[in-house]
């Protein structure tokens, strides 16, 4: 009978009638030590457990003996889990939880693009807030240069970031080169980006101090990290006053495949509307993209990227003003480039990213009767490794190699080939870079990175330093250091290639307030330039009088301001840039402002939605101070300014209801109130009957710009 | 002897099943009636959480994930902070796809679904582009799956009653649908005691509206 009654009693233990009760009590805290109110503390597979309240704290009585699982979850964090024993009493627990390292779904502007223990995220842009900047007209590049410690070149485009041309910033998609990310451009008039902003999820924009895994960069790097898997089978189309394009996505269980073709033809744009161009073609182009992704296992993804762009246009320009009569100057580009990354976690919680990059542009231009050929190969390989011990440090080694060969083929009128000049470089480099969490409210990440340049056949080291302080909740300070060096342009190094490389060296101070959708950020800045190019004369390029000695440096402050939460529907931001920048290279005799350097630099965008009407209206405001061009031909510079630079640009979407789907009109209109805006000048090389080499404005390409479109999506 | 054994052995193991269930459903109830009367988002917090957790012990029981999704989707329309309402829409979300594994096709977490994406559509309005097309073919693939649902006719109800005239939306527009909604109210039976049976209120509170407006 004694084994009868010792069934029951497992039986009814089994059927929960009896219970030890054991009270759990501890306290739940993020990665600083503060407080997480609201986390789900429990103990696995079981009901038994509680929220913690506002000081963190849980208490809940459990059934569960033996060896068990505390399990706490909260959004926004890893889930921690924790093995207890619970066969006697147990102490208060301590559970620190770890922020989720999450996707990158957000632009970043910090000293040194700091992702460190930060619960708020540093300056935002979402990725249709780039695709909906009236003054971008969908170009990523005129995005960020809404951005604070962007120039406005608008006789250029792309990115010039303080006190650096275009060519010092880098462009990188899912951290792999590209090496031509705009269109080939035609003299006077800006340069677009090759990529649509609807391909990425977030665009990481470091103006300076950034990290030890980017090289080859004088002042700025940008890294564009593609969308992951497509979240349905959809297709949508658009119809534009300049062209059409549609693309499709298939989605499966685990991956997907996105498709976009594009035609654009600016003829029946440039017949309506003035142009300041004498277009002897008006430019077409076609551009396709075609995206894979595959998740392999818990964590694995494959990436793959390929586009092609083809692009023809023609212009008569003159050279020099136009005493020189016009020059009819032909352009044609084809330009291949493909991505490919593949990320996972290895045994020992070793995060793997690896991937190449391969380029091929040619771009052909004609110049009345001759032709130059440009043909750009470029490879580019990494891999980098991470691992994260516990909250305290974050190791991060990596390597990478690019090759890059660029030839140049002359052919006069009716001739065979007049001349060839070719370049090939193998670049190296391995970098290591521990991310330390000396203190709750204070990291350090020093990094280093050593480059092996086939060109110089030399060994260098490029130390890095970024430091970050938590003075509260919502602010911090942060700092960065770094040496940076560039490979000089193509241009120069095809024809001597012993020029050493560009150098540079930022410090950056950076305090950041951000509480509740509104942020506040300043940051002060030095850089000091050596081996810059400098030659003689801009017409007398003979190689042998390129040399490294050009030098420069550029100083300033950039402010910037974002609210979405003050006025509701309302979001805007403000960004201004005070630089003192001079340089002595190129062809400059002295140190002077180079010319595309505005003093002050202003950007206002507003954002409102009008709920009622289903409309968007988007409105930007950009001023930039005076600018200073040198006439070469004058023995003293005395400088010609340009007047101010003004633009006001709007954007309205309007979306309405198409059948069991939903379309968008999409209206954007740049320089609304017709500012007169001169870029810069062209000088004459040869002198009028007085005496005097004439000045010749560099206009826009039109005074204002119109661009319709009617995009419908379908849901299959 | 041997037979007593075996029996005493069998009717515990009988008891034991039925306690297990027993112990799930008096959770949820108990739950299910503190929900009554939350009004702050504390409380919805630790309704969530604690549906949650019966969820994490239950993977099979759909409707331990409904009411945890439900109340982070409380909590998102609550709160106030944007980046937060957008991580509990997210979790919401997975908590929805967690359920329809324990139930595939159930209509009820397509309806969250669609409330879900209504979120998303209140925090970023340029989502209205996508969502709004994928919230019209939820819908009509949950009146497919059970066109008794009452449910889902009040959710269409609130996408038509909040869209501008213009847009072919409106209080009249919506009118017809709530009327629908409120027949299948009426004749509607949950399946039991868990299964969810809200939105009467809201139902009668939208129609109220109207009726009042019309007297105007």
């Amino acid at each position: 009978m004694k084994a009868s009654i010792f069934l029951i009693m497992i039986c009814l233990i089994q059927a929960g009638w009896i219970h030890g009760q054991l009270v759990l009590t501890g306290t739940v805290t993020d990665n600083e030590g503060l407080p997480l109110p609201g986390a789900n503390v429990s103990i696995k597979d079981t009901y038994d457990g509680a929220s913690t309240d506002t000081a963190g704290f849980f208490r809940f009585k459990t059934a569960a003996t033996g060896k068990q699982i505390l399990t706490v979850s909260f959004i926004g964090f890893k889930v921690e889990e924790r093995g207890m024993d619970l066969s006697g009493p147990v102490s208060p627990v301590l559970i620190r939880m770890e922020m989720q390292p999450g996707e990158i779904n957000s632009v970043i502007v910090t000293a040194g693009t700091f992702e460190t223990a930060d619960l708020k995220r540093p300056v935002v842009l979402k990725p249709m807030d780039i695709a909906t900047t009236p003054s971008a007209l969908g170009d990523i590049y005129g995005a960020m240069a809404t951005l604070p410690g962007a120039q406005v070149v608008g006789n250029e485009g792309g990115l010039y970031v303080r006190g650096g041309e275009g060519y010092e910033t880098k462009t990188y998609i899912d951290g792999l080169l590209v090496e031509k990310p705009f269109l080939s451009k035609m003299p006077d008039l800006p340069t677009r980006s090759r990529f649509s902003p609807i391909l990425f999820k977030g665009t990481a924009f470091s103006t300076g101090g950034f990290t030890a895994e980017y090289g080859d960069a004088l002042s700025s790097v940008i890294n564009l990290n593609t969308v992951g898997v497509a979240d349905k089978t959809q297709s949508s189309c658009m119809i534009m006053s300049v062209g059409m394009n549609g693309s499709h996505s298939q989605r499966w269980e685990r991956g997907s495949v996105s498709g976009t073709l594009q035609y654009i033809n600016m003829r029946p744009y440039n017949s309506l509307f003035k142009q300041n161009m004498n277009w002897a073609r008006d430019p077409v182009q076609t551009d396709g993209t075609l995206l894979f992704r595959q998740q392999r296992g818990k964590y694995g993804i494959l990436k793959v990227f390929g586009t092609f762009n083809i692009s023809k246009s023609a212009l008569n320009y003159s050279f020099g003003g136009d005493t020189a009569g016009a020059s009819l100057i032909g352009l044609k580009n084809t330009n291949y480039y493909i991505n490919s990354v593949y990320s996972d976690v290895l045994p020992g919680k070793w995060k793997i990213k690896a991937g190449f990059s391969g380029t091929y542009d040619l771009t052909q231009t004609g110049i009345n009767t001759d032709r130059l050929d440009e043909t750009l190969k470029g490879f580019h390989q990494r891999l980098t490794l991470t691992n994260e011990w516990r909250d305290k440090m974050t190791l991060k080694i990596g390597e990478e190699a690019s090759l890059y060969s660029f030839n140049r083929d002359y052919y006069a009128a009716g001739s065979e080939q007049q001349y060839h000049v070719g370049l090939d470089i193998q670049d190296y480099a391995v970098y290591v870079e521990p991310e330390i969490s000396l203190h709750n409210h204070f990291v350090v990440r020093p990094g280093l990175r050593a480059e092996y340049i086939s060109l110089q056949d030399r060994l260098r080291l490029l130390p890095r330093l970024s430091l970050a302080y938590r003075i509260s909740d919502f602010s911090q300070v942060s700092a960065a250091y770094g040496l940076f060096h560039q490979r000089p342009e193509s241009d120069y190094l095809i024809y001597n290639r012993d020029l050493n490389m560009e150098k540079a060296m930022h410090l950056i101070v950076n305090y950041q307030y951000e509480v509740n959708d509104r942020i506040f950020r300043a940051e002060v800045y030095r850089k000091r330039y050596t081996n810059l190019v400098r030659y003689e004369s801009e017409y007398n390029p003979d190689p042998l009088t390129y040399d490294n000695t050009g030098h420069g440096y550029a100083q300033g402050i950039d402010l910037f301001w974002r609210d979405s939460r003050t006025v509701k529907n309302l979001d805007y931001w403000v960004s201004y840039s005070y630089i003192d920048a001079k340089r002595n290279y190129k062809n400059y005799r002295e140190q002077l402002v180079p010319s595309f350097v505005s003093t002050h630099t202003l950007s206002v965008v507003m954002k409102y939605f009008f709920s009622k009407a289903n409309t968007y209206a988007g409105l930007t405001y950009i001023y930039a101070s005076p600018k200073t061009w040198y006439n070469p031909a004058l023995p003293v510079y005395s400088g010609d300014q340009t007047r101010s630079f003004n633009d006001l640009s709007l954007n309205i979407v309007v979306i309405r209801p198409f059948f069991r789907n939903y379309c968008a009109f999409v209206f954007n209109v740049n320089n609304i109130l017709g500012f007169q805006n001169v870029y810069g000048y062209n000088y004459s090389t040869t002198p009028d009957a007085g005496g005097n080499y004439g000045r010749y404005p560099i206009k826009p390409q039109s005074k204002r710009f119109f661009m319709l479109g009617l995009m419908i999506n379908f849901n299959s | 002897m041997k037979t007593t054994l075996f029996f005493l052995v069998m009717s515990c193991s009988a008891i034991s099943m039925h306690a297990q269930s027993q112990k799930f459903i008096s959770a949820m109830l108990s739950n299910l009636e503190v929900a009554k009367s939350a009004t702050t988002l504390e409380e919805y917090q630790q309704l969530a959480n604690n549906f949650e957790r019966i969820a994490n012990a239950e993977q099979t029981e759909w409707t331990a994930w409904y009411y945890a999704a439900f109340y982070n989707l409380v909590i998102n329309f609550q709160d106030s902070v944007t980046d937060r309402k957008e991580k509990f829409i997210a979790l919401a979300q997975q908590q929805i796809e967690n359920g329809l594994k324990a139930k595939p096709e159930e209509s009820e977490f397509l309806v969250l679904k669609v409330m879900s994406y209504f979120a998303e559509m209140a925090i970023d309005p340029m989502k209205g582009m996508t969502l709004l097309g994928e919230a019209n073919a939820l819908i009509s693939q949950a009146k497919s799956i059970n066109p008794d649902n009452p449910r889902i006719y009040l959710e269409e109800a609130e996408a038509v009653y909040n869209m501008p005239p213009e847009f072919g939306g409106g209080k009249e527009k919506a009118l017809p649908i709530l009327l629908l909604a409120r027949e299948k109210f009426n004749k509607f039976v949950p399946a039991d005691q868990l299964a969810p049976n809200w939105g009467r209120d809201r139902c009668e509170m939208l129609l109220g509206g109207i009726e009042k407006s019309n007297e105007l």
